[in-house]
């Protein structure tokens, strides 16, 4: 809303509710005050002194790597909107008049209101250091901030940054200079870093780790003065710094600190981290307005979060309960729903105070902290266990009578964080031996979701306990996303996901839940039972399996499985007319779709070996169809933006070319990846590009649960990266390595050494028998690094199956292997052969026009899909 | 009532769709097993591009709840896009996976072997 619309505030008969500040709490308050109803009791008024609606600053740091402010936005507009939620955007109120009830807008307006919530948060404090008014000194707040912080950071000349504070905050300001590439100094006042959360010891050993990320640490350093500096190196920067007062030096960088130990340290940029006080002005600028103010700043609340004055509230970190200021948004969230229930008129709902650990990962550094960090209760005992070597120290603070967990810290090693935090939080009594909690290599006493009472918390952001997420799942939420969203566990910082998942899993087994393994509601079977059955009796067709052992109609899961499963089995043509409606549409046109429902092309480029002239023929193609033209990770080539109705005429002139389908759209096998070997490396020991052609040409076209990759390299060195790949050969002097079950991807695994010095024959035996082995067991898109970890037993097992025999089955899975490669056809040849099968390549079935709604615009000197306000663009032009 | 043709019967294979261009629009002619035909707009709103005639088909029981309170048992019959996979109630062009969405349908007529579609003032204007 604009100033001019300013009239509208007190238009209705309802009184007036006016929130100051949207930050994360006052926003939290909003959405509270709608959940209780209190817009349709009053007209709810937001006053922000930001241009933008609240956003996560919690993530702010974030907006660095993606810089789209957009993505950290928490305000659904529709929904304020929607609810009659008046958000008044860049509106700084700078008077409160309690007599009158009424508040005053930068600019003079005022506005009533029967209740007002201050939540104006808090404000970076900046000693008061002479030259900390250059451009180059900034705070570390909002996104404004950061916008300033990018601006200075991403000129040529700057390189050095120092930030001022080794707390919490600046740790992860130190954090982003490093990203952008700065020289990064973080100074520290205090003889320590994180001196709130940890105790001296814990604290040097972050440093230590903090040091070996390239951060210089500087603690004990008091600042004294900022020298402005006439920058040498920068002639057009000269200018500006010229005029300043406090000019001294000529330095090739732009400041100079100077510490009252008469040290100095040269920077370009300056990050002050300091603290925070909480955001007071407006009283402290109006001390008759007639709101009380904390000893040293804040505006105090009592258990209702209300001030002095009880149409009064004050929430989130400008609020001063119990002399403490809370620098953390889940107490600021409970105190957002107290205050809107108190205004609701629900009373019975107080503040008490909030706990304050933390578990956060700083620069890659584990650390976390609960309670009494500092053992400053009386009588304490503490527990340490430290390892230098590792960077590791953690300590237990307990009572005396050794019984309960009073605080803990934690560097280098978090993963005991939830346990302690629970037992601290739920006053749980300490097992016999309590440094058994923190030791490494000891048998912890289990402190499993199921030994939690009902009321613990789990996720401290959204105030949510096991009880709550237990009556969610129990009144339907079955999976973790159902939830989050009913219980909004999870949803904050994250930190409380695993525990999350571990309650929900509890209260599934609870609720009698077996996991089920049905391919889908038409097969109550997995995956593997049905590869049995259609084996076993010979089954060749989706109906024949649906009516002998499913039910109802079939979907898009159960078809694209059995369709696989068929093709595994006995390796028919996939396009056979009763196969064809199975597949996927990425099967069925034999290209991958794209998002524009345009396909890629991807022709096989064996062990990425390739002649001049094929090179040449791609390029021609590429260039007489006008494709995108990309090389792979997988060592081919890739032409992505071809038309349904293209693809035959494409693919003729490749197969012509001898090129074959390189089924980048099967799953199946992709490709084998090699490195150049013996043949020119001067490393080499084997020839690692004939095994990989070997090996590509042999199992190309087998149909299994997932793609399968493969790699193939000449010596240790492993430029093929073949310990990444499903099955990874390397060259030894006595033959070859194997490795299975690698894995890149969304979950990467190394692959895990299978058998060593094979000749080759062995070695195509072994993964001939593995293969089919896979196909036989995995489960429904299961790579093969799922399914070995899958596998009781474990690598044993499998190289007994596979080396030993041991199901006395090695004979048969080499025959079923070698069937498929037997009947092995390239389903492009076979396609563009055949009339009747070329006619599903048009876009219309009854017109030979194209999709118009394909359209292209050229980027890099290449075509790529426009987008859709390109589109409208186009269309309005065209 | 007018009707256009647009193609025989065997030019859609049992559990497969086409794409037919009817009056500048993009209608998508979906046949079952059981050589039902349905027909729906071929743009997916979801990946916003004009690809449904390329899904997959398939069936899923759901449950209505009748007047008196009964629940009665329905199995619909729906394409799932083959780009991000949500699915589209082939009858009515319901989306079932957001309530929100409703694709347009379009009668077909299937007379002797050849596949016909009744225009709609929609589809005509
Ligand atoms: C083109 C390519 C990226 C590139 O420009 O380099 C690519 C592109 C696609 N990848 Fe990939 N992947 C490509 C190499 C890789 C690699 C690297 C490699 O193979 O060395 C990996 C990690 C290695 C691995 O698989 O273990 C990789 C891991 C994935 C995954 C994750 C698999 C996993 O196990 O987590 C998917 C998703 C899936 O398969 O479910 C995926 C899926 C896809 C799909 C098929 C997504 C889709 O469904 O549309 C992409 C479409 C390809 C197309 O339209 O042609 N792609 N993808 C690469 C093609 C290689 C080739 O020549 O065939
Ligand atoms: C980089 C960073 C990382 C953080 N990480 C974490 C974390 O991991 N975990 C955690 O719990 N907390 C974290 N915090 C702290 C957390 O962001 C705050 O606790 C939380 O934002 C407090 O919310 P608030 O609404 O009280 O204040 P704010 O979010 O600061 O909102 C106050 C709003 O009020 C506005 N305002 C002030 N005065 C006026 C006025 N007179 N008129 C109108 N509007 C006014 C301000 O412009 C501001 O938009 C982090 C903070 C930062 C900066
Ligand atoms: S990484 Fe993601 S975006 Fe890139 S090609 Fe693979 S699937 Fe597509
Ligand atoms: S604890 Fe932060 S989201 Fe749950």
């Amino acid at each position: 809303m604009s100033k001019a619309d300013m009239s509208n505030t007190n238009s209705t008969n309802k009184p007036n509710l006016v929130v100051v500040g949207n930050g994360m709490v006052g926003h939290h308050f909003v959405e509270k005050a709608i959940e209780l109803g209190l817009n349709d009791t009053y007209d709810i008024h937001v006053f922000a002194e930001e241009d933008r609606p609240a956003y996560d600053r919690v993530y702010l740091s974030s907006y660095f790597e993606h810089k789209d402010a957009s993505k950290l936005n928490l305000v659904d507009i529709e929904h304020y909107d929607t609810t009659a939620i008046k958000l008044h955007l860049n509106q700084r109120i700078v008077d409160i008049n309690s007599k009158n009830h009424s508040i005053t807008i930068e600019g003079g307006e005022s506005v009533t209101y029967e209740k007002l919530v201050l939540a104006t948060g808090s404000y970076p404090f900046v000693p008061p250091i002479e030259g900390r008014d250059h451009s180059h000194c900034h705070v570390y707040r909002t996104i404004a901030d950061l916008e300033k912080i990018l601006e200075t950071a991403q000129k040529s000349n700057v390189k050095k940054g120092v930030v001022v504070g080794g707390g919490l905050l600046g740790l992860e300001a130190a954090k982003a200079l490093v990203t952008l590439g700065l020289d990064t100094y973080v100074v520290e006042f205090a003889p320590q870093l994180m001196g709130v959360q940890l105790d001296p010891a814990g604290g040097e050993i972050l440093k230590k780790k903090i040091e070996a990320l390239g951060v210089t640490v500087l603690t004990g350093k008091n600042t004294k003065e900022i020298v402005h500096n006439r920058c040498i190196s920068m002639n057009h920067d000269i200018h500006q710094t010229a005029e300043q007062p406090g000019i001294h030096l000529e330095k090739d960088t732009f400041l100079t600190m100077k510490f009252t130990d008469d040290t100095e340290l040269d920077t370009d940029l300056i990050l002050f981290s300091a603290g925070i006080r909480p955001q007071d002005g407006i009283m402290k600028n109006n001390p008759e307005c007639g709101v009380t103010l904390g000893g040293r700043g804040g505006i105090l609340i009592n258990d209702f979060c209300q001030t002095n004055n009880e149409d009064i509230y004050a929430i989130g970190e400008c609020a001063v309960w119990d002399n403490k200021v809370f620098g953390l948004v889940a107490p600021g969230y409970t105190m957002a729903s107290i205050c809107a229930a108190q205004i609701a008129g629900d009373t019975e709902k107080t503040f008490t105070g909030a706990d304050m650990s933390t578990k956060l990962k700083l620069m890659g550094v584990d650390v976390g902290s609960i309670g009494d960090a500092h053992a400053k209760t009386e009588g304490s005992l503490s527990y340490v266990y430290q390892n230098p070597n590792e960077g590791i120290y953690k300590k237990l603070v307990t009572s005396s009578d050794n019984k309960k967990l009073l605080g803990a810290v934690m560097v280098g090693d978090t993963e005991d964080y939830n346990n302690l935090l629970q037992l601290f939080l739920n006053d749980i009594d300490l097992p016999a031996h309590p440094e058994s909690l923190i030791l490494p290599n000891v048998e912890k006493p289990a402190m499993g979701v199921e030994n939690l009472p009902d009321t613990a918390t789990i996720c401290s952001c959204f105030n949510v306990t096991k009880g709550a997420i237990c009556g969610a799942v129990e009144d339907g939420a079955y999976s973790l996303a159902e939830v989050k969203s009913c219980t909004k566990a999870g949803t904050g910082c994250g930190g409380c996901a695993p525990m999350v998942k571990d309650v929900l899993g509890y209260q599934l087994t609870e609720l009698g839940f077996e996991v089920n393994n049905d391919l889908c509601e038409h097969f109550a079977y997995s995956r593997q039972e049905l590869y049995s059955l259609v084996r076993v009796q010979g089954i060749r067709t989706f109906d024949q399996l649906l009516t002998e052992h499913g039910s109802g109609h079939g979907c898009e899961i159960c078809k694209p499985a059995v369709a696989s499963i068929l093709s595994s089995c006995w390796n028919d043509y996939v396009l056979k007319t009763d196969l064809a409606p199975l597949q996927e549409t990425n099967d069925y046109y034999l290209g991958n779709i794209q998002k524009d429902g345009t396909y890629s092309v991807v022709p096989r480029v064996a062990g990425g070996e390739i002649t001049a002239d094929k090179l040449i023929v791609l390029g021609q193609v590429a260039k007489d169809f006008n494709l995108y033209t990309k090389i792979t990770g997988g060592q081919r080539v890739d032409l992505f933006g071809a038309r349904l109705e293209q693809l035959p005429d494409i693919w003729e002139r490749l197969v012509e070319a001898g090129f074959e389908t390189g089924h980048a759209y099967g799953k199946s096998l992709r490709t084998v990846k090699s490195c150049v070997g013996e043949n020119w490396c001067r490393y080499g020991v084997a020839d690692s590009v004939g095994l990989a052609l070997t090996l590509e040409n042999r199992y190309k076209g087998v149909r299994s649960p997932h793609k399968i990759k493969m790699g193939v390299s000449g010596c240790t060195r492993e430029c093929a990266e073949a310990q990444s790949k499903d099955f990874g050969i390397i060259a030894t002097e006595n033959g070859w390595n194997l490795y299975v079950a690698g894995n890149g991807g969304m979950v990467p695994r190394h692959g895990e050494l299978f058998a060593t010095d094979l000749d080759t024959e062995t070695l195509i035996k072994y993964i001939d028998r593995i293969t089919m082995f896979y196909i036989k067991t995995a489960d429904k898109l299961q790579r093969t690094s799922k399914w070995r970890e899958s596998l009781e037993g474990g690598l044993e097992y499998l190289q007994q199956v596979i080396i030993d025999d041991s199901l006395g089955i090695a004979q048969e899975l080499e025959d079923q292997m070698q069937l498929l490669v037997d009947n092995y056809v390239c389903e492009w040849k076979e396609t563009i052969t055949d009339k009747e099968k070329l006619k599903r390549f048009r876009h219309f079935v009854n017109s030979e026009l194209g999709d118009d709604n394909v359209v292209f615009v050229t980027e890099r000197e290449q075509i790529r899909p426009a987008t859709e306000d390109e589109k409208q663009v186009l269309e309005t032009v065209g | 009532m007018t009707t256009q043709l647009i193609c025989k019967l065997e030019d859609i294979i049992p559990e497969g769709g086409v794409c037919a261009l009817i009056e500048g629009k993009q209608v998508a002619i979906f046949r079952t097993k059981d050589d039902q035909l349905f027909a729906l707009d071929n743009y997916d709103p979801f990946s916003k591009a004009n690809v449904l005639s390329r899904g997959l088909i398939g069936g899923t029981f759901l449950e209505d709840t009748a007047e008196d309170g009964s629940t009665i048992k329905r199995e619909v019959i729906y394409i799932a896009s083959p780009i991000y996979k949500q699915r589209f109630d082939l009858a009515t062009g319901q989306c079932l996976d957001d309530d929100g969405i409703k694709l347009n349908s379009h009668t077909i007529i299937l007379k002797d072997n050849d596949v016909l579609i009744c225009l709609k003032d929609s589809l005509a204007a």
